[in-house]
């Protein structure tokens, strides 16, 4: 369900330009961000951006991308009347566009082959979901590390384990983990640190760590 | 060889890696999404920001600093020009306005400040901390590299806020002079693989550590 229906509050709140109503709608709206910049499109009008194969790359027009629509004109020119997907969808598709007319296009060094090609146009319009996601190389090397990492968690406690589950999974905040398990936020950032460090040793001993490009 | 974290990746790439294990996704953590969402907020809020600057640069204090910095000029290592007259190289330093010396509290305004310059330049800088995470000062996302006066010493009319983007810990600041106003895409494949800078950008570096 679209962030703002029924939910009038916080649209006054990310308005305001209000801290928690900002993360709340960057929260919601992240992964549809970032799949604009990991696919790649093609316009309607013809204008085919590459998809960015680098993950800083992607943040980068992620960040951009909010940075203009948390802006305050941004914030009040979005009449609730339509959904916000499309709103951020559209300033994604435009940095993405401005961005390539300022580097260039770079075609010569342009790298097509990872490309979903959606049509941008359409799925804005249609306020439609992404298509799934293409396998590439880098995903076996994480599935093969995923495979290990069991063994890992397995060292843990069960109270820890519940952390692993609230904070990396359900992706809540610190503080909200700390509010459902009833323990404090300090408590919560030691299991944290505890499972990363965990998890990172065990890697080490393996002799796995990050793919080298 | 200095190999430079592409800008925006936070953290260490182990860190990130056993956090996106511990979700069992291959996309970004939210230890990543907090930390992008910090400088989103810092970003997005220059006005404010900007405001809360004009108040700290435009008093007594801010007269009493340019002024000491003036006089302080030719005494200054990072600012001391070859030869006697005006240096040819591009040179600035960062000056915290509630506090002397390369250190500053998070929550204050970090100002810039020029050597004097013999030819125009632009003037970007972006942070980088220990772990490789790099904080973008100037330009902004859509802006590009801001114009330095030709003669004189002066203080950059933008400071940045030390917000939760910046949390304390040693960094590395880096200016990036330029011919030519440049957007962040530019500087970035300008920089070089050894950051000294290619393509007619020159890179001066400044330690700097944000205190608690």
């Amino acid at each position: 369900m679209p962030i703002f229906i029924e939910n009038h509050a916080l649209l006054a709140q990310f308005r305001a330009g209000e801290r928690a109503a900002l993360e709340a709608v960057y929260k919601f709206y992240f992964d549809d961000v970032y799949r604009l910049a990991s696919y790649g499109f093609v316009t309607q009008s013809g204008t085919r951006a590459p998809s960015l194969n680098r993950d800083a790359d992607r943040l980068d027009l992620v960040q951009d991308v909010f940075v203009k629509a948390f802006s305050p004109s941004a914030r009040v020119g979005y009449d609730e009347l339509r959904p916000y997907r499309p709103f951020i969808l559209q300033i994604a598709r435009n940095l993405r566009i401005d961005q390539l007319r300022r580097d260039g296009r770079q075609a010569k060094n342009t790298d097509y082959s990872l490309d979903q090609s959606v049509d941008i146009d359409a799925l804005i319009a249609l306020n439609t979901a992404w298509p799934e996601a293409r396998s590439v190389d880098g995903d076996l090397h994480f599935q093969a590390l995923l495979n290990e990492l069991s063994t890992a968690l397995g060292s843990f406690d069960e109270n820890t384990r519940e952390v692993a589950r609230l904070r990396f999974v359900e992706e809540l905040s610190q503080a909200d983990v700390a509010h459902r398990l009833g323990t404090t936020r300090r408590r919560v950032r030691t299991a944290e640190d505890q499972l990363l460090r965990g998890v990172r040793r065990h890697l080490l001993r393996l002799g796995l760590g990050p793919e080298k490009e | 060889m200095t190999k430079l974290e592409p800008p925006n990746v936070q953290g260490g790439m182990d860190e990130e890696l056993a956090a996106r294990l511990l979700s069992g996704r291959n996309s970004p953590s939210i230890l990543q999404k907090e930390a992008l969402f910090a400088r989103i907020h810092a970003e997005a809020t220059p006005s404010l920001l900007l405001a809360r600057w004009k108040r700290a640069s435009f008093g007594i204090a801010a007269a009493l600093s340019i002024a000491a910095g003036l006089a302080l000029w030719a005494r200054t290592p990072e600012f001391a020009a070859r030869g006697g007259g005006p240096s040819s190289e591009p040179a600035f330093r960062v000056q915290c306005f509630e506090s002397e010396g390369t250190s500053c509290r998070s929550g204050h305004a970090l100002a810039f400040e020029f050597a004097p310059q013999a030819q125009a330049q632009y003037f970007a800088a972006f942070a980088r901390r220990s772990d490789g995470a790099v904080v973008w000062y100037f330009p902004t996302p859509d802006g590009l590299s801001l114009p330095v006066a030709q003669t004189g010493s002066l203080m950059l009319d933008h400071a940045v806020q030390l917000g939760a983007e910046q949390p304390p810990g040693h960094y590395e600041i880096f200016g990036v002079f330029s011919a030519e106003p440049l957007s962040r895409a530019r500087i970035k494949s300008a920089l070089g693989e050894d950051l000294r800078g290619t393509q007619g950008v020159r890179v001066v570096r400044r330690s700097f550590e944000v205190l608690p």
